[in-house]
C-alpha cells in the first residue's frame, strides 16, 4: 500500500490549490465566491479545483485505492473548502460521505469495489437514509419471493439529480424492519430520478436537489447493503460517523466570517464600531473562543470514533448539537459590529454569506432535536455508572487530543449507539488530578481552578438530577426537561474537551498562543456563562490577548481554529525555520 | 410559513391566567410563526411568595428570586417568569414546570434544550409582554402610550435627524405617540440582536408610523432605506393604553417552523439507544449466568 503524506501536507496542498482568499484574481477568492453566491451559483472553477486535488479520493479507504485514513483528515480538508464556500464543500464532498460510509462498512467486496470506482472516477453519491418522522415522503419495500419491490419517493436530497449511485433506506411494508440499498444510477427505472427546484427547499441554496420516485420497481439482485431488514441500524452507525463532520465544516465557515469582520474593522469599518471599541473586541474574542471550544469537542469526537467507538455516540451527538449552536450564535453576535459598515463591500458580503451558510448547515432544528433525543435516554445510566473520578486521572482519553497522530481504522462493528460510560466528561469529576497533570496556567491558575471547580460541581448536580430519573424509560424525559439536561451535558462535555486539549494536545498545535492559558480561561468562562454559573466574566487582559492573536493570525493569513492553517499559498512572514508557526501577539504589533 | 406580507402579524393576545383557552396563541404561532402575548401584574403576581409550587416552577432561577430583597421585586420577577413559562409551555405543548429558563451569552433568554423557540420579554409598570418566534430571533418592547416624552429631549437621544424632521411634519398631538413607537421599535430591534442597547439608537432609523398598528421600514441614518435582510418590524397598541413593538428575524431560507416539543423527540433514535442498552444487559446477564454455572460446576 502506498504511504500517504501526513494530513498537514495534504491540507497544505489543498490550500495551495484553493488559493489566498484575499487575492481577488483567484477563482475561489472571497470576492469571487461572493459574486457567485449573489448569482445563485457555485463558484466558477470550484469543483474542477477540488477534482484536480482529488478530494473524492479522500473518501475512499486506502485498501480500495483511495486516501481515506481517518475522519480527522476528511474534516480538515472539508473545512478548508468550507472556509471558501460551504455549498461547495457539501456539494462536492460532504454529501457523498454518508453513503460512502454505508458502503465501506456494510457492503460486500463487489459493492465496495463498485462504490470506490464511482468515487475515484469523480462521481458523486447521494443518500436518502431516513425520512423525517412527519412528512409524506418515504420509500416502501414489499418483500416477495424474488426480492423487494419499491414504491414511494424519497424526500428531496442533495445531489440526487447528478449522483452516480444512491444509498436508499426502504421501509418494509410487512413491518419486518427496513433495508438499506445501494443502487447504481444505471439500474434505476426511467423517470426515477427527478430534479426539484432548489430555491423552495431548506438549506440547499445553489445545489442540485432531487427525489427518487419508485412505482412497483423490483430491486435487482445484489443491491442490498448489509443485512436485509436491519437497514436502520446501519444508517444510525454511519450517521454517527458522518455527523461530526458537519460542525467540523461549520468551523471553516465561522472562521471566514470572523476573519471578514476583522478585515472590515481593521479597514475602519465605516460608521460601525472600530476594532478599538470594547464591544467589538469582546464579541470578536468571544467568537474566536467559541470556535476553539467547538474545535476541541470536534477533535475529541472525530478521534473517538476511531479510538473509543463504543463510547463515541455521546460526543458525536454533543458536538452535533452544540458545535453548530455555538458557531451560529457567536457569528450572529458579530453582526452589530458591522451593522453600519458598507453593505456592498466584499468584507461585509462575505461575513453575511457565511452567516447564512451557517444557518443552512445541518443539523437544523430537527437534527438538533435528534441529537438531544439520543442523549436523553443515556443520562440516567451515565449518572449511575459514570461521571466519577477515574483511575489514571483520565489518561485513557489522552489520545483523543493527540492532534496529528495517526488513527486506527474505523470499525463500524464496534460502534454503539448507547455508551456504557463517559471517560471524557468524567475528566471533570476529578478537577484536581486533571489540573495537577496539566500545564501550569501561571497567573490564570486561580481563574482556571475556580471555573473548573464550578463545572465539576455542575456535573455533580447534573448527575444527582439524572440519578433521580428512571433508567430505560424515555417517556419520562421526552419533554423539555430532558432536553435541558441533555443540553447541559453537551456543555460539560465541551468543557472537558477544552481541558483535555489543554492537558494533552495544546503543544501539538504548534501555536505558542494556545499553550498560554488565556484561551482556556475564556473558554471555560464562556461555558460557565452558558450554564448560568457565576464568576464567568471575561477578563479584560484576556480579551486583549485574544483579539491581538486573532489580528495576528489574520495578518499572517492563517485559520482561526486549533490548527492555524496557512490559507492559500501565502508564505507567512517568511519565517525562520524552527520558529513557531504563529508568533506571539506582541511580536506582531502588540495590543490593538 | 407565512410569507412576508407587509402587514402586521396578529395583535398581541391578552392572557390572564392558567385556566383560560389559549386559542389565540396557537393560531398566532401556526399562521405567522411568531406571537405576542401580554399579561398584567395583577393577574400573574403570586400571592404567596414562598409557595413551593412557585419555587419549583422558578427552578434554576429560584436562588436569584430568593436573593431579591423587596417583595415588590419578587412579585414582578415571579410574575414575569410564570407568564413567560406558561406561554412558552403552551407553544411547546409541555408543562411549564418542565421548562428551564436560560440565557445565551448575548443576554437573550431561551428555554434550555428548546433553542429553536426564540423569545423576548419586556415589562413596564403593570404590564408584561412576551414574544415567541419560530422564525428567528425576536425582540419586544412595551411602553405606556401616555408617557410624555416628546419635547423632553428623548427624541434627540433616540432619533436620527431624518426621524426628527419627519416628526416635525406630524400634527403636534401625534408626535408623542410617534416618538414612543420609534423608541420601542429601536429597543425591540436591539433586544432581538441580543445586545440590548449596544447599537446607538441614532445610528439607524425607521419610517415614522402614522397609525397605532404599523409595519415600519428600517432606514439608514440619512433616511434612505436600509438593508433589513427580511426582518419584520411592527408596532401594536394595547387597548389598555400601551404601545408594543416587535422585531422578528427571518427564518433561514426555506426552513420549516418546528412543531411541539413532543413531536421533536425522534422516537426511533431513543428506541435504538434503549435497545442497545437492553442488548448489552442481556449479554452481561448471560455471561454472569455462565460464570455462575461454571462456578457451581467447579464446586460440585
Amino acid at each position: 500500500m502506498m504511504r500517504l503524506p501526513p494530513t498537514e501536507d495534504r491540507v497544505a496542498a489543498l490550500e495551495r490549490l484553493l488559493g489566498d482568499p484575499r487575492d481577488r484574481t483567484k477563482p475561489l477568492s472571497n470576492a469571487a465566491v461572493l459574486a457567485a453566491d449573489r448569482r445563485g451559483e457555485l463558484p466558477l472553477g470550484g469543483e474542477p479545483t477540488l477534482a484536480a486535488y482529488g478530494l473524492h479520493e479522500e473518501f475512499v479507504p486506502s485498501e480500495l485505492g483511495g486516501r481515506l485514513t481517518g475522519l480527522d483528515a476528511v474534516a480538515r480538508l472539508l473545512r478548508a473548502v468550507c472556509r471558501r464556500d460551504s455549498a461547495l464543500g457539501r456539494g462536492y464532498g460532504a454529501a457523498s460521505v454518508l453513503p460512502a460510509l454505508c458502503g465501506w462498512h456494510y457492503g460486500d467486496e463487489e459493492q465496495r469495489r463498485a462504490l470506490a470506482g464511482v468515487l475515484r472516477e469523480g462521481g458523486r453519491l447521494a443518500a436518502a437514509p431516513r425520512e423525517a418522522p412527519t412528512g409524506g415522503a418515504g420509500v416502501r419495500a414489499t418483500p416477495g419471493p424474488d426480492g423487494l419491490t419499491l414504491d414511494g419517493r424519497t424526500s428531496a436530497r442533495l445531489n440526487i439529480p447528478r449522483a452516480d449511485a444512491y444509498v436508499v433506506l426502504a421501509q418494509h411494508t410487512d413491518g419486518s424492519g427496513d433495508t438499506l440499498l445501494l443502487l447504481p444510477r444505471d439500474v434505476l427505472p426511467a423517470g426515477c430520478v427527478r430534479e426539484v427546484p432548489g430555491q423552495d427547499l431548506p438549506a440547499m441554496r445553489r445545489l442540485p436537489v432531487g427525489e427518487l420516485h419508485f412505482d412497483g420497481w423490483p430491486v435487482p439482485p445484489g443491491r442490498v447493503l448489509g443485512t436485509a431488514g436491519q437497514g436502520s441500524a446501519a444508517v444510525v452507525r454511519a450517521q454517527q460517523m458522518a455527523r461530526p463532520l458537519v460542525p467540523a465544516m461549520a468551523i471553516g465557515s465561522a472562521d471566514t466570517a470572523l476573519r471578514s469582520v476583522v478585515c472590515v474593522t481593521l479597514a475602519g469599518g465605516g460608521a460601525g464600531p472600530a476594532l478599538s471599541s470594547r464591544y467589538a473586541q469582546e464579541v470578536i474574542a468571544s467568537a474566536f473562543v467559541d470556535l476553539l471550544i467547538a474545535d476541541c469537542l470536534t477533535l475529541a469526537t472525530l478521534r473517538s470514533l476511531h479510538l473509543l467507538p463504543d463510547r463515541s455516540s455521546l460526543w458525536s451527538a454533543a458536538s452535533t448539537y452544540l458545535g453548530h449552536r455555538l458557531l451560529q450564535q457567536s457569528t450572529g453576535d458579530l453582526l452589530p459590529v458591522l451593522a453600519h459598515a458598507r453593505h456592498d463591500g466584499v468584507g461585509y458580503g462575505t461575513f453575511r454569506k457565511h452567516l447564512i451558510d451557517l444557518s443552512e448547515l445541518p443539523p437544523g432544528p430537527t437534527g438538533a432535536a435528534a441529537a438531544l433525543s439520543s442523549l436523553v435516554p443515556q443520562l440516567a445510566t451515565l449518572a449511575r455508572r459514570s461521571w466519577t473520578p477515574r483511575a489514571g486521572g483520565g489518561d485513557e482519553v489522552a489520545e483523543l487530543f493527540h492532534l496529528h497522530d495517526p488513527l486506527p481504522p474505523l470499525d463500524a462493528e464496534r460502534l454503539k449507539v448507547a455508551a456504557a460510560d463517559d471517560p471524557l466528561t468524567s475528566l471533570l469529576a476529578d478537577p484536581d488530578a486533571l489540573l495537577a497533570a496539566a500545564p501550569d496556567p501561571g497567573p490564570h491558575a486561580e481563574a482556571v481552578r475556580a471555573r473548573t471547580a464550578a463545572l465539576s460541581g455542575h456535573l455533580r448536580e447534573l448527575a444527582a438530577e439524572c440519578r433521580e430519573l428512571p433508567e430505560r424509560d424515555p417517556s419520562v424525559l421526552a419533554n423539555p426537561r430532558g432536553y435541558a439536561l441533555a443540553e447541559r451535558y453537551t456543555l460539560l462535555a465541551a468543557a472537558a474537551a477544552c481541558l483535555g486539549v489543554w492537558r494533552h494536545g495544546v503543544t501539538r498545535t504548534g501555536c505558542p498562543f494556545l499553550t498560554e492559558p488565556a484561551w482556556l480561561t475564556a473558554a471555560l468562562g464562556r461555558i460557565c456563562l452558558r450554564l448560568g454559573l457565576p464568576g464567568a466574566e471575561p477578563g479584560g487582559e484576556d480579551t486583549d490577548a485574544l483579539v491581538a492573536h486573532v489580528v495576528a493570525r489574520y495578518h499572517q493569513g492563517r485559520s482561526l481554529d486549533l490548527y492555524g492553517t496557512v490559507l492559500g499559498d501565502v508564505t507567512p512572514n517568511a519565517e525562520v525555520p524552527g520558529q513557531p508557526p504563529v508568533p506571539q501577539p506582541q511580536e506582531v504589533g502588540g495590543r490593538v | 410559513m407565512a410569507a412576508r406580507s407587509g402587514l402586521a402579524g396578529p395583535p398581541p393576545v391578552r392572557v390572564s391566567g392558567f385556566e383560560e383557552a389559549w386559542d389565540g396563541l396557537d393560531t398566532g404561532l401556526r399562521d405567522s410563526d411568531y406571537v405576542l402575548a401580554y399579561g398584567f401584574l395583577a393577574d400573574w403576581a403570586p400571592r404567596d411568595l414562598a409557595c413551593p409550587e412557585l419555587i419549583r416552577l422558578l427552578g434554576t432561577e429560584a436562588e436569584r428570586f430568593e436573593q431579591l430583597s423587596h417583595d415588590e421585586s419578587k412579585r414582578r420577577f415571579a410574575a414575569s417568569r410564570v407568564l413567560l413559562k406558561r406561554v412558552a409551555a403552551a407553544a411547546l405543548g409541555a408543562h411549564p414546570g418542565q421548562l428551564e429558563l436560560a440565557r445565551n451569552p448575548n443576554g437573550r433568554p431561551y428555554i434550555r434544550g428548546c433553542g429553536q423557540l426564540e423569545m423576548s420579554l419586556s415589562h413596564t409598570a403593570e404590564v408584561m409582554v412576551v414574544g415567541l418566534s419560530r422564525r428567528g430571533a425576536i425582540g419586544v418592547d412595551v411602553e405606556s402610550a401616555k408617557r410624555s416624552v416628546y419635547g423632553r429631549g428623548l427624541e434627540d437621544d433616540v432619533c436620527t435627524q431624518h426621524e426628527r424632521d419627519a416628526l416635525e411634519w406630524l400634527p403636534e398631538e401625534d408626535r408623542n405617540a410617534a416618538v414612543i413607537r420609534l423608541w420601542t421599535l429601536k429597543e425591540a430591534y436591539s433586544k432581538a440582536l441580543g445586545h440590548g442597547l449596544r447599537l446607538p439608537f441614532h445610528s439607524f432609523g425607521f419610517t415614522t408610523p402614522l397609525a397605532a398598528t404599523g409595519v415600519p421600514r428600517l432606514l439608514r441614518v440619512d433616511g434612505s432605506p436600509g438593508n433589513d435582510a427580511g426582518w419584520q418590524f411592527e408596532t401594536h397598541p394595547l387597548p389598555e393604553g400601551y404601545t408594543v413593538s416587535v422585531a422578528v428575524e427571518p427564518a433561514p431560507a426555506g426552513s420549516r417552523p418546528q412543531a411541539h416539543a413532543g413531536a421533536l423527540i425522534d422516537g426511533r433514535v431513543t428506541s435504538a439507544v434503549l435497545g442497545c442498552y437492553l442488548k448489552d444487559e442481556a449479554k452481561a446477564n448471560a455471561a454472569a449466568q455462565a460464570t455462575a454455572a461454571e462456578g457451581a460446576r467447579g464446586q460440585g
